[in-house]
């Protein structure tokens, strides 16, 4: 059964009042930034384009920013494209499935707008919109539900049943203090963000039933950055996140970036979720990169990610992925020039998920232990 | 088991804000090795090494409560 939502007073608060801030202020921000005289045109215009493959599923995504002054506000506009390829098989004891070829796209916008408020305060504004599917287990369940629920008709519920198109709208906000002057600072962020999901359906003797139709995500997060000393810079980032139906999740992110010597960096990551009843994940990145000449650097990168399964909330049926563990081992390279600058790398990553029954998973093609490929090249350009 | 996990991680949180959220200054004449490329924390497609796509493996990895970390059909 849908469990009941703990109350968070504090948070059913600040939520109240993150919503009345930015149903206030960001309005008359964007009318101020619409209505200001251009003095640039772009100034920075990125492009990365991603690619994550593995046996059955193959996922790109296309990024593109433009960065540029509006009087005395600095705007990022970042437009994106993912294609989804999955083949999707069903178990071989599902008599309702049947194995498909699976073609998804999702394009989203995002705008940002940050302009310095004080000598120290600068103000970060941001809106943006999703239209599809956030990844690809979201396209494959949808499929699951579609091939299984649609034709069900004149079970008691069908009448719930309805193919969904997901999408998703986000406001956000953070305010920035440099406390230390070119030494430290301190953020705090939040955002909403309302998801129209593709719902899961369930059938017992009553018939079918479904699942929540919009999520409404809100989040606070506080990211202090700090230089230590000469050769060390510390990045510590603390979220709380509360979503529909579920309890509040927590996370913490330590970054620690190191010279060493006169030609090495030394990039490390550590990070913990943890969401009641049961989510756990931790994971640890290290990046040793080589500065080979002016121009060129040269990393190689580590990673490792275990988490102990997914947070849900089902009635008698799962769709939840069991316990996962992750190993990543990558190599790029960086060219920088004083216009341009551009990045090549390459990803190998094993996903290993904890055993299931196969007798009754449902989802054991979905959730399956799999190599990964990732290949990203990013190129940046300033005028 | 995971009482202490979370207890550990509390523990390592709070004392890393407190290490970390230094008061000292380093003077801007002995930041030159700081500002390299591969030194700040920024979210510049091209000096971020790690992919966008790897919260499509890892879903417990994202801590910025994005669109991409809200909900979806899998985590109901």
């Amino acid at each position: 059964m849908v469990k009941n939502l703990p109350h968070f007073p504090i948070l059913s608060s600040l939520r109240i009042s993150i919503i009345a801030a930015l149903s206030f202020t960001l309005p008359i921000s964007l009318f101020t930034l619409l209505f200001t005289p251009v003095t640039h045109a772009v100034d920075t215009l990125e492009t990365s384009l991603e690619h994550l493959s593995s046996d059955p599923f193959s996922i790109s995504l296309l990024t593109v920013r433009a960065t540029d002054q509006h009087g005395p506000w600095e705007t990022k506009t970042t437009l994106s494209r993912s294609d989804y390829a999955l083949d999707f098989r069903a178990a071989s004891f599902d008599f309702l499935g049947e194995d498909a070829q699976l073609r998804e796209k999702t394009h989203s916008l995002n705008l940002t707008a940050s302009r310095q408020i004080h000598d120290a305060l600068t103000l970060d504004l941001g809106v943006g919109y999703r239209d599809g599917f956030p990844n690809y287990r979201s396209v494959w369940l949808d499929t699951y539900f579609d091939q299984h629920f649609a034709p069900l008709s004149g079970v008691p519920g069908h009448e719930l049943y309805e193919n969904f198109q997901a999408s998703a709208a986000s406001l956000s906000s953070s305010l920035r203090w440099e406390y230390l002057p070119a030494n430290a600072t301190a953020s705090v962020s939040i955002s909403r963000i309302q998801d129209n999901v593709s719902p899961g359906y369930e059938i017992d003797f009553d018939g079918i039933r479904r699942s929540e139709l919009v999520l409404a995500t809100t989040s606070i997060s506080l990211i202090t950055e700090n230089v230590l000393t000469p050769r060390l810079r510390s990045r510590l980032a603390l979220t709380v996140t509360e979503t529909s139906a579920r309890d509040t999740r927590y996370a913490a992110e330590l970054a620690l970036n190191a010279v060493l010597g006169d030609r090495f960096i030394w990039r490390n990551k550590l990070g913990a979720t943890t969401e009641d009843p049961q989510f756990d994940a931790h994971y640890l990145d290290t990046t040793l990169e080589y500065q080979a000449t002016d121009t060129l650097a040269l990393y190689l990168n580590a990673r490792r990610y275990s988490d102990t399964g997914e947070i849900e909330n089902a009635l008698l049926f799962t769709t939840a992925a069991p316990g996962l563990h992750n190993d990543s081992l990558g190599l790029g390279l960086r060219y920088t020039t004083e216009n341009w600058s551009a990045r090549l790398s390459a990803t190998h990553s094993q996903s290993d998920y904890a055993d299931t029954n196969k007798d009754v998973d449902f989802f054991q093609h979905l959730y399956a232990d799999t190599n990964w490929l990732t290949l990203q090249l990013a190129l940046a350009t300033t005028f | 088991m995971r009482s202490t996990n979370i207890v550990a991680i509390r523990v390592a949180v709070i004392s890393s804000s407190l290490v970390l959220a230094g008061c000292s200054t380093v003077p801007a004449y002995q930041q030159q090795h700081l500002s390299k490329p591969g030194m700040t924390f920024s979210d510049s497609l091209v000096e971020t090494t790690q992919a966008s796509l790897t919260s499509q493996m890892e879903p417990g990895a994202e801590t910025s409560g994005g669109a991409q970390a809200s909900g979806c059909s899998a985590c109901r």
